[in-house]
């Protein structure tokens, strides 16, 4: 037996090894993925874990959640996972002990008290306390595989007949959202911007026709121009952030900004699993942005522009939050303003700082 | 039964064929001057993270599965670093990395001679010369290799991997220029030259007669990799006189239709790839590294580690979290700041790399630099375009002309200006006889006649280099053997680096001293007028002939220096 629980722990050395080596090779693209990658991870570290009390658990879960976050620290997803764990740690826990003590107060009611927060120190034994926790952590992971579903479901909201749509670059629930539009026999237009350097609109364009929407492919430079012809704006997100900025990918914020000018609405369609508890400067808060490689700008081969020139490729715009009108979550739509409050429902204050 | 379930294992095996690379981790000479004397190449830090670490790390991403490592100077140490690194501490099992020792060897044919005598190589594999940074999936050049033994060509011997990179270029090792035929179709090459001239090529007539389809080709980099077939070291043992891989490769071609072995060629596009060769590619491949042109290579994702985060700000600024900068230090751009380093208030650091735990005080003006770990720079100090290695101390009012280098622990100062170009190491060098691992690199012939200025090295020369100076000037070799190797006038290594950035670095200047933005606009429109119009002069220079090089490539070099920077800044979040 102890060996097989050896092997079970380098096994788990060795996925967390290769989930940190991938991230930080910056190999993984598909958020949703990441997510569940990230919970996986997770659960498996839970269930392997060795504690006596939920203080126990929740130092260590920091601890190693603090090395996955480590491969790459501005993908917030990573961060936003372990911050949910965390918290559903905490809610069992507290679940647990006030079944025991028979109290009659509701969880609910101790959630929104802050000073019986600081108060409590988790270090109750609680033997069932794994368990339930690994059964919440699957529900959090259904919800998250569900997550483009729900919002997809909420598209004949939004999306009406002849619609004049434009979007940018590629998000998976996006795309579904438009293609349960259509489903519906919506007849609407989709006008994809391209999002060069990297051209992920390319492949959302072509997604879309063959689900046979009309869909027109324009390039970042043309938004302007399109812009008054268009009805509404809706984009996917990397994340958002605890004020409801977003970090979406490079053009957004223009895209936004100009939307602002013609007085259209911008609709972010993004799962709950994106909201951060963070800002766009928090101190500590690893860099906001990442950078790619110049290559996709400049021909390394020549040689006069190379040493003269500095290249910056930002993958992320910040888009601040006055420029969005909503978000459509799969817990239904929030107003941007109202962000900050599900942060709280979401997110422990102690978890923010890993 | 025992009988048939080895042989079922023995098929197992026949299936599987592992992909195998050999590393070269010695050049066999001395293009590191006094820095190499001490501590191998291989682990010099390129952007504080080991050289060695970039090959295995480009190697692992190319799902290599086994890395034989060959080491001879100071083999012991790289040795040791690797047992210590993740490769063979248990963290990562994806690569097996062996190192292999080596005394007796001298070149690069005679560490293949030795692998063939080990019989290590089982099929193709990857050969590496040196010091590879790449972010090029290697795999697939082994799989176009392998497709062409496989299919028509089964005499090809070796793919030898070049990436494209016009004649000037900064990562162009100067040594490395050449000129080659290719066999359009079939990508076969025809004939090699290596030529430091670059305006004269002869070519052979008999090539172009007999093919049809000839692209000649003198916008290429030689990336030192190149794939083999397991025959290669064999055909090395076979011909003592192939000493390098371009003697392998001449060798190949001279008897190309007696033996009907070929050579073929693979060119990268898109990725990256290059070899730290001397002081000058170490500069333009650290640059590029800053720069991300490497990328998933970079220092924020690669130099960055669990304990230790190094973060990514704007102008390619890489800051660890525990750096101290104090107030009025700025870091203007492409700097990497490791670990542990204070930085003193007025010290200004552009376009350079500071290792860990380096002391940089007061109005420090530090310039395409190279520090590496453990360095102290006393208040007041000037170091511009120079390599300081690990625990080099430079006292209060020191001025460091262009291209010198500092070896390890040597101490300079006080209020001392150093001649461009000065080598200086710690102790005394000893006589070139006496050390065996000196004697056969000496395939170097430097050029560096301002080091004798008259003082013998064996005193501290405390009138040059400061009252409390511990420095020797460290003088190459001068015994040049007259080996094959053509000489390339060593003295332009690091200094032609520098002119080119001069005119930048007047520009940099200015907005640091000016802290205004709208100045430096303006100033960027200027150079942008004269951009415009020196492009003109150079589009006549640039006359491309039908070939496909530029006869005039020299030109563009002298031209390339006068131009100004022109910033330009694309998508600024």
């Amino acid at each position: 037996m102890p060996t097989g629980e050896a092997d079970k722990a380098s096994g788990l050395k060795e996925r967390i090894e290769v989930f940190v080596d991938e991230m930080k090779k910056g190999n993984s693209v598909n958020s949703c993925e990441i997510a569940i990658n990230t919970i996986n991870l997770l659960i498996r570290i839970i269930s392997q874990a060795k504690f006596t009390n939920a203080r126990e658990l929740l130092k260590h879960v920091k601890a190693e959640g603090k090395y996955l976050q480590a491969g790459d620290p501005s993908e917030n997803i990573i961060g936003n996972m372990i911050r949910r764990v965390l918290k559903i740690i905490r809610e069992e826990y507290r679940a647990i002990i006030s079944q025991e003590a028979g109290q009659e107060r509701s969880v609910n009611f101790e959630d929104t008290s802050l000073a019986d927060d600081e108060e409590e120190d988790y270090a109750k034994p609680t033997p069932n306390l794994k368990a339930s926790v690994i059964e919440a952590i699957s529900e959090l992971k259904t919800e998250i595989e569900g997550g483009a579903e729900n919002i997809a479901a909420m598209a004949t909201n939004y999306i009406h007949e002849n619609d004049i749509i434009l979007t940018i670059g590629r998000s998976r629930t996006v795309e579904a959202f438009f293609k349960s539009a259509a489903l519906k026999k919506i007849k609407f237009q989709v006008l994809v911007s391209e999002c060069a350097p990297f051209c992920h609109g390319h492949e959302m364009a072509k997604n879309l026709a063959e689900a046979k929407i009309n869909t027109t492919l324009i390039t970042e430079c043309q938004i302007g121009t399109i812009m008054p012809r268009v009805n509404k704006v809706i984009i996917g997100t990397h994340s958002f952030m605890a004020n409801g900025g977003l970090k979406a990918v490079t053009g957004t914020n223009i895209l936004a900004l100009l939307a602002k000018e013609h007085n259209k609405d911008v609709i972010v369609c993004s799962s709950l699993y994106k909201l951060s508890p963070l800002f766009h400067s928090t101190l500590k808060h690893a860099s906001f942005n990442k950078f790619a490689s110049p290559n996709e700008l400049l021909d390394y081969e020549d040689a006069e522009l190379l040493s003269k020139v500095e290249v910056i490729a930002p993958i992320f715009d910040y888009v601040p939050p006055d420029l969005i009108s909503m978000v459509v979550s799969n817990n239904g739509p929030q107003s941007v303003s109202y962000v900050y409050r599900l942060v709280k429902d979401y997110y422990h204050p102690d978890d923010t700082e890993l | 039964m025992a009988p048939k379930a080895k042989k079922q294992q023995n098929e197992n095996l026949k299936q599987e064929q592992i992909l195998q690379a050999v590393i070269i981790a010695d050049t066999f000479n001395v293009r590191f001057g006094p820095v190499t004397l001490k501590k191998p190449r291989a682990l010099l830090p390129l952007v504080n993270v080991p050289l060695i670490d970039y090959t295995l790390e480009a190697l692992a991403a190319s799902k290599v599965q086994e890395v034989f490592v060959f080491c001879c100077h100071l083999g012991e140490q790289i040795r040791e670093y690797i047992r210590k690194s993740k490769w063979q501490d248990g963290r990562s099992s994806s690569m097996r990395v062996v190192t292999l020792l080596s005394d007796s060897c001298i070149s690069v044919g005679d560490a293949l001679r030795e692998i063939d005598a080990k019989s290590l190589i089982r099929n193709d594999f990857l050969l590496i010369i040196g010091n590879l940074v790449a972010n090029v999936d290697l795999s697939l050049v082994v799989e176009e290799h392998k497709q062409r033994t496989q299919g028509k060509d089964k005499s090809s011997m070796m793919t030898l991997l070049f990436k494209t990179a016009q004649p000037g270029h900064r990562a162009r090792c100067r040594e490395d220029e050449m000129f080659l035929l290719e066999e359009g179709i079939t990508k076969r090459l025809l004939y090699f030259q290596k030529s430091p001239d670059q305006r004269k090529f002869p070519i052979p007539k008999d090539i172009l007669l007999d093919h049809e389809d000839v692209i000649v080709h003198n916008d290429l980099m030689d990336c030192h990799v190149c794939v083999c077939s397991p025959i290669v070291p064999t055909l090395f043992t076979d011909n003592f006189d192939y000493q390098t891989v371009d003697s392998f490769v001449k060798g190949i071609l001279i008897n190309e239709e007696i033996m009907g072995n070929k050579i073929h060629m693979s060119i990268i596009q898109d990725k990256y790839a290059a070899r730290v060769s001397n002081l000058q590619t170490y500069d333009a491949i650290s640059k590029d590294v800053i720069c991300r042109w490497t990328k998933p290579l970079v220092p924020d994702m690669f130099g960055s580690c669990h304990e230790k985060r190094i973060k990514n700000g704007r102008h390619n600024v890489y800051c660890s979290e525990d750096v101290t900068m104090l107030r009025g230090s700025t870091l203007v751009n492409n700097v990497v700041v490791g670990g542990g380093t204070f930085i003193g208030s007025g010290a200004v650091i552009s376009q350079s790399v500071i290792g860990q735990n380096c002391r940089i005080g007061e109005n420090v003006r530090i310039q395409n630099s190279y520090l590496f770990d453990n360095v102290t720079i006393e208040d007041n100090c000037e170091v511009d375009t120079s390599l300081l290695c690990s625990g080099v101390h430079v006292l209060e009012n020191v001025i460091i002309g262009k291209g010198c280098v500092l070896a390890w622990e040597t101490v300079v100062g006080p209020d001392k200006k150093l001649a461009s170009g000065t080598q200086l190491m710690s102790e005394p060098q000893k006589d070139e006889f006496d050390d065996l691992d000196m004697s056969f690199e000496g395939v170097d012939k430097p050029q560096n006649d301002k080091a004798d200025q008259g003082q013998s090295e064996e005193t501290m020369d405390t009138e040059s280099y400061g009252a409390k100076c511990k420095a020797y000037v460290y003088k190459p070799l001068v015994e040049s053997d007259d080996e094959e190797e053509e000489i390339v006038e060593e003295e332009s290594w690091w200094l032609r680096a520098g002119d080119l950035r001069d005119e930048q670095l007047d520009e940099s200047e200015d907005s640091s001293d000016g802290g205004d933005n709208e100045e430096d606009e303006e100033d960027e429109a200027g150079s942008d007028g004269e951009f415009g119009l020196n492009s003109e002069d150079d589009e006549e220079d640039n006359i491309d002939s039908s070939l496909g090089f530029n006869p005039k490539a020299c030109l563009l070099k002298v031209d390339a220096g006068k131009r100004k920077t022109n910033l330009m800044v694309v998508n600024m979040d």
